[in-house]
């Protein structure tokens, strides 16, 4: 085994102390390149949509359907990832697609991350009944096949962004409240806590000042690795036509009606996969590098 | 130690109440389930009927301590589609998912288990990169987009595999063809899994003092590894592999749609769309019941083989 000491790695001696927001641009900085420029791509995609996109993402175009991308044989700039049975351009699809599965991912995640967490912190750091009560619903939605319960609940509520959201979240939660909650058992322990309780603080106060801020790193990791997951549950669910409106040009959706056609129009199914496929890469790749250097525990590995 | 295990088994027992519990109430969540599970068509007394068959008509507790009594009797109600029992119904389907489940087990080990042991004995090697290409590739695509890609490719384009279905069964003459790319599919995330473990399981075993022992008397690096190494990390990786098979059972469900797959996923699915609700209602719950089972097993399994684990865990 040969220990390498990086140069940079050793602490800096510093004059005056850092901001958190220098700490935070700093952090910004040093992300690695493919999960920064996938990630920068397309959250500039869904941001700028209406300027990239070069045609409605729901006006059908009968007199143009299943024309082929653009560098193949029959296929023209003015469609560069080829058309759908519809003349729809799926380019522009993808496009407007990434806006619906960021805007789901985040708030899927915000939900799902701060109920879990709410969960986690009450029933590590209060322990007995309460302990016992939540991680029992947890250890119940974590044993039912998560993607089952979202098809019935998304089945039952009916399509809708709303909804979507809401049944994703109802099944997201878990992984935050059981991973969160072994952290909480650990710091209740220290003498921090106990110095705190010592010297009068409410535990409301001493959950949110002492024992959160400890858990931050955990809950990014997690909420950073959830995105992604998030992202293709939504799409599976989108997939078997539930979650949003048919019309709603969501990469999941785009895939069930790209299926039928894979014989003779392939373009259709392949590119919104693709975009999936690369986003969550970016999430993933993004997740494994804030755990390596948010966690010394993994670093050894 | 029995303290543990019979502390345990109780968890497992309550865990699967409250599923029993969220399972009830998830086709009640829009008010009375008679909307959902009746065509739009029927008419008010056929509502009321159906309302009074199905005990609907009486209080929400009331309702789940028959559901849970009936449940417990090893009755979860009749398809409405089918008319048969629903756990009938579900076990038909279950030997199937069950090859499926097994199948893309095999191949995640087949793949995992060398790619990963090499990764651990040259980190950084070739093997570690391809390992964790697989490994990322696994979990960032979606499966269901990868069996429609596999589809074009191998049944489509080069014509070596079937599309769909099961064919006439595993060991029909052209039976295993069918089998081949769902399972594949399947496997995407547990290979990725698998892999991961088996690098730091590994890793961790190749760290210890009898490895370094075994190292010192000279043997070769063939029998360290797959006699030594190996078989020690095994234990964690049975482990999780076990986990895994439970995992691949419910985790088919859009699989199976993908491929046609006649298995309790794809049921589950149809079932939905048929608002045939009782069905899927058991799908959950077997999972459910699986899932903690498995869990369990594997828990105690480790504190038999662990005195540190029942100490720390009772304290």
């Amino acid at each position: 085994m040969s220990v390498r000491l990086s140069v940079e790695r050793l602490p800096r001696v510093r004059s005056a102390p850092e901001s958190r927001l220098g700490k935070l641009a700093r952090a910004f900085a040093q992300v690695p390149v493919i999960p920064g420029v996938v990630l920068t791509i397309v959250v500039l995609t869904a941001v700028f949509a209406d300027v990239l996109a070069l045609h409605s993402p729901t006006a059908t175009d009968l007199e143009h359907t299943f024309r082929p991308p653009a560098w193949t044989a029959g296929g023209s700039w003015s469609h560069p990832l080829g058309t759908d049975n519809l003349g729809r351009d799926i380019y522009t699809r993808i496009v407007y697609g990434s806006r619906l599965s960021l805007i789901v991912g985040f708030i899927v995640v915000f939900i799902g991350g701060s109920l879990g967490t709410t969960l986690a912190l009450v029933a590590g750091y209060v322990g007995k009944w309460a302990d016992a009560l939540i991680m029992r619903v947890t250890d119940a939605f974590f044993a039912m096949p998560f993607l089952l319960v979202a098809i019935v609940l998304a089945a039952i509520l009916g399509p809708s962004l709303v909804n979507l959201i809401v049944v994703l979240a109802a099944v997201g939660w878990t992984r935050y409240a059981r991973v969160i909650r072994s952290e909480v058992l650990r710091l209740k322990e220290m003498d921090f806590v106990a110095a705190a309780k010592l010297a009068g603080t409410r535990t409301p106060l001493i959950l949110w000042r002492h024992i959160f801020p400890n858990v931050v790193n955990t809950l990014l990791v997690l909420a950073t690795l959830e995105l992604g997951s998030t992202i293709i549950a939504a799409a599976a669910l989108g997939f078997l036509g539930l979650g949003l409106p048919p019309t709603v040009p969501a990469w999941g959706s785009m895939l069930a009606e790209g299926r039928p056609y894979i014989a003779s129009a392939w373009w259709i199914a392949l590119f919104p996969g693709l975009a999936i496929a690369v986003t969550v890469l970016g999430t993933n790749l993004l997740g494994d590098w804030l755990r390596w250097r948010l966690d010394p525990r993994y670093r050894q590995l | 130690m029995h303290d543990y295990v019979l502390r345990r088994v109780l968890q497992g027992i309550a865990t699967i109440f409250v599923v029993s519990l969220v399972i009830f109430l998830m086709t009640r969540i829009s008010g009375d389930p008679t909307d959902l599970m009746m065509s739009p068509y029927a008419t008010t007394q056929e509502r009321e009927v159906f309302r009074r068959t199905y005990g609907l008509d009486r209080p929400l507790g009331s309702q789940y301590v028959t559901f849970v009594g009936n449940a417990m009797r090893g009755d979860l109600g009749k398809s409405l589609r089918w008319g048969d029992p629903v756990v009938r119904l579900v076990w038909e389907r279950f030997p199937n998912t069950l090859e499926l489940a097994l199948a893309a087990l095999g191949i995640a080990l087949v793949v995992g288990l060398p790619v990963g042991a090499f990764s651990a004995l040259r980190p950084n090697g070739v093997f570690d990169n391809v390992g964790k290409i697989v490994a990322l590739a696994g979990q960032s695509i979606p499966n269901f987009w990868l069996g429609i890609m596999l589809i074009l490719l191998l049944a489509v384009d080069l014509r070596l595999l079937p599309t769909s279905g099961r064919g006439d069964g595993l060991f029909s003459p052209n039976g295993w063809k069918y089998l081949i790319m769902p399972a594949l599919t399947l496997s995407s995330f547990s290979m990725a899994a698998i892999t991961r473990l088996t690098r730091s399981a590994m890793l961790d075993v190749l760290d210890s003092e009898y490895i370094k022992m075994v190292r010192l008397k000279g043997a070769s690096t063939t029998v360290l590894i797959w006699k030594h190494a190996l078989k020690n990390a095994l234990i964690s990786i049975l482990t999780v592999a076990s986990l895994q098979l439970v995992i691949l059972l419910s985790g088919s469900v859009v699989i199976e749609s993908v491929f046609g797959w006649p298995g309790m996923g794809a049921l589950a699915v149809q079932a939905v769309f048929g608002r045939d609700y009782a069905v899927v209602q058991f799908v959950a719950l077997l999972s459910a019941v699986m899932f903690v089972t498995v869990n369990l097993l594997v828990d105690i399994l480790y504190a038999v083989l662990d005195p540190r684990i029942r100490y720390e865990r009772s304290a």
